[in-house]
């Protein structure tokens, strides 16, 4: 995991936490951003690297939860890591149900924290590079004929090449030819890997 | 016989006579000594007179009770509806005092034992309010009052109100009262916990967090003694942030400064007892004061000494309330002393324990099972703030005493 090229991000309206938790985090060899309110984390542009967020659940201006949520509609998928001034059972309970990593309670242990980064972190990179391989199998996608498309949905639905002809009405070697095409096209080294493609794309199966 | 003549006056005249035959000049007459009774037949209308009005008070619901209590013999003549008051009927009662005292709430023998001593004494008239418990189970509150009649014998004679309904509402009202007064103080009290968790939590998180950040670029290979220096650093400002907020509190909660103005001791306790007397009554606690006339007065806050006075009488009352097997007497002295003024509130209630006796000063620290171990904590920031001492030690038989000590006004 290349952690060097990573980023934590942290929201807290306390400036001697921040600076605490900035250089604890440096410590580790991770980099920091540091935000005093959501606004200025919204306004900020962020690299496209592993990255996840601390955030205070009580904010000036609006609670940690309610921009959980923002982020969510947002369709902003970026690691949370919750830290609060008290244990609240029902907030945490929430911020956990809605997809939180995290959630500590001040003071907290290093070590917590640090573990909760590493794991929120290794979460982002693993989303990214789902997405970045789904981004990939689109185009690879895009460059299909009508014909090869509609081949590969019954492919991947488990049809035979003979069954298929029929399907479509032409011939079993010309299913053959577009068979061979969109495997070669999507870069699909087998039917397996063909069906699993076809999943991460979301191709639905016809019977 | 009793019949009316015309006076000379030319008015009527009740008259009791009585009559016999004599021989007056000879021939058969009848001599008649008539007495005027028009004094006695005006007592006697007035008393249906009362008797009407009595039973007019009966039928709108207000139960008064009659009785004459000779106080040679201790016997009573009760009316109809002080036998229902008292759970007796005329047949199973047996007239004598000591029979019925049996029927009086234990809680409340010596508040009608001290209205009969005031009574006899002279000082004022017969008044108490006390509880009367009927075979049944069932209370009867009663309000009575009686004078003394120095006719022949020592006589007593009142009347007995059935306070009962009034009394239940009073007191589902003060129930009411307290729950809330109760309730409110433990809301505030979890507020201010919450705030004060929020606001220490904030520097103690970033304190924790750079000593450790420290310690970690201490730990790198080569070490980073800029960044362990700083984050040290940034670790010691946070901490005195921590001890400014608690600081800021200290000072919130003893309010200092106090409104200082000359402060007459005796009149914060009667002032106190007034307002703590019902839930003394309630508790079934006898007061007695000591209070030294001519103190001198001391520098104080009058509602802040009054509120000291009050917990350490409410916390009396709640050491008491567990004792059944001796009176329960709350003792308020007050004395001159070389420092100023000693007040000193003596119970007879459980007392303390050594251990407890360490501890009672402590916030947070409580042997009620209601309680949140505030009141003595406060109650001594208060003292202190005033130049006094605020102790607790065990009592000389039992019970436990609380001493404050207020210096005298220079």
């Amino acid at each position: 995991m290349t952690e060097f090229q990573s980023i934590v991000f942290v929201i807290d309206d306390n400036a001697g936490l921040r600076k605490a938790l900035d250089s604890l985090i440096r410590s580790v060899g991770l980099q920091v951003q540091l935000f005093a309110s959501a606004q200025e984390f919204l306004d900020a542009k962020r690299p496209e690297v592993p990255s996840c967020l601390i955030l205070d659940i009580r904010l000036k201006g609006i609670s940690g939860l309610d921009f959980q949520r923002q982020l969510a509609e947002a369709d902003d998928r970026i690691p949370i890591i919750f830290i609060s001034g008290h244990a609240d059972i029902l907030m945490s309970v929430r911020a956990m149900k809605a997809g939180a990593v995290e959630f500590l309670t001040k003071p907290f242990r290093d070590q917590d924290l640090l573990d909760a980064i590493h794991a929120a972190l290794e979460l982002d990179q693993k989303r990214r590079q789902q997405d970045a391989e789904i981004a990939k199998l689109r185009d690879r996608f895009q460059w299909l004929t009508p014909r090869e498309r509609e081949v590969l949905h019954w492919v991947v639905s488990g049809l035979l090449n003979k069954q298929i002809a029929a399907k479509i009405g032409t011939s079993e070697t010309t299913v053959k030819v577009h068979r061979s095409q969109l495997m070669r096209k999507m870069e699909a080294k087998s039917l397996p890997d063909l069906v699993r493609m076809a999943e991460k794309l979301r191709i639905p199966t016809k019977s | 016989m009793e019949c009316a003549l015309v006076a000379l006056d030319g008015l009527f005249v009740e008259v009791e006579s009585a009559g016999i035959p004599i021989t007056w000049k000879g021939s058969p007459a009848i001599e008649v000594v008539a007495r005027d009774i028009r004094e006695r037949k005006r007592a006697e209308q007035a008393v249906r007179e009362w008797q009407l009005r009595l039973e007019l008070a009966q039928r709108v619901g207000l139960r008064i009770g009659l009785w004459d209590w000779d106080m040679v013999a201790n016997t009573l003549v009760w009316s109809d509806e002080t036998y229902r008051q008292w759970g007796f009927t005329r047949d199973d009662f047996s007239g004598r005092v000591e029979d019925a005292l049996l029927r009086i709430h234990p809680k409340d023998k010596l508040v009608v034992e001290d209205a009969v001593q005031t009574a006899r004494s002279g000082s004022s008239e017969f008044s108490a309010q006390y509880r009367v418990v009927r075979p049944d189970g069932t209370t009867c509150w009663i309000d009575a009052h009686g004078v003394i009649i120095p006719a022949g014998s020592l006589r007593m004679v009142g009347i007995g109100i059935d306070i009962t309904d009034q009394k239940k509402n009073e007191q589902s009202l003060q129930e009411a009262k307290a729950e809330l007064a109760r309730v409110s103080r433990i809301v505030t009290m979890g507020e201010l916990t919450a705030s004060i968790a929020h606001e220490i939590n904030q520097p103690l998180a970033a304190v924790a967090t750079n000593a450790s950040a420290s310690l970690r670029w201490l730990a790198v290979d080569p070490p980073n003694l800029d960044e362990a220096r700083q984050a040290m650093a940034n670790a010691m400002n946070e901490a005195n942030r921590a001890s400014g907020v608690i600081e800021r509190l200290r000072t919130m909660l003893k309010k200092v400064p106090p409104q200082l103005r000359p402060v007459d001791v005796n009149e914060v306790i009667r002032d106190v007892l007034a307002l703590a007397h019902r839930e003394l009554v309630t508790g079934g606690v006898t007061t007695r004061t000591e209070l030294a006339p001519d103190l001198p007065s001391v520098l104080g806050d009058r509602v802040q000494l009054q509120q000291v006075m009050l917990n350490l009488i409410m916390n009396a009352i709640d050491a008491m309330s567990p004792v059944h097997d001796r009176p329960r007497t709350l003792l308020i002295k007050s004395a001159r002393d070389a420092e100023g003024v000693v007040i000193e509130v003596q119970d007879s209630g459980k007392g303390l324990d050594p251990e407890q006796a360490s501890r009672i000063f402590d916030s947070f620290f409580t042997t009620k099972p209601e309680g949140i171990g505030m009141g003595l904590s406060i109650s001594r920031s208060i003292v202190e703030a005033h130049g006094g001492r605020l102790q607790g030690m065990p009592g000389s038989s039992d019970g436990a005493v609380f001493r404050v000590i207020l210096p005298k006004a220079a």
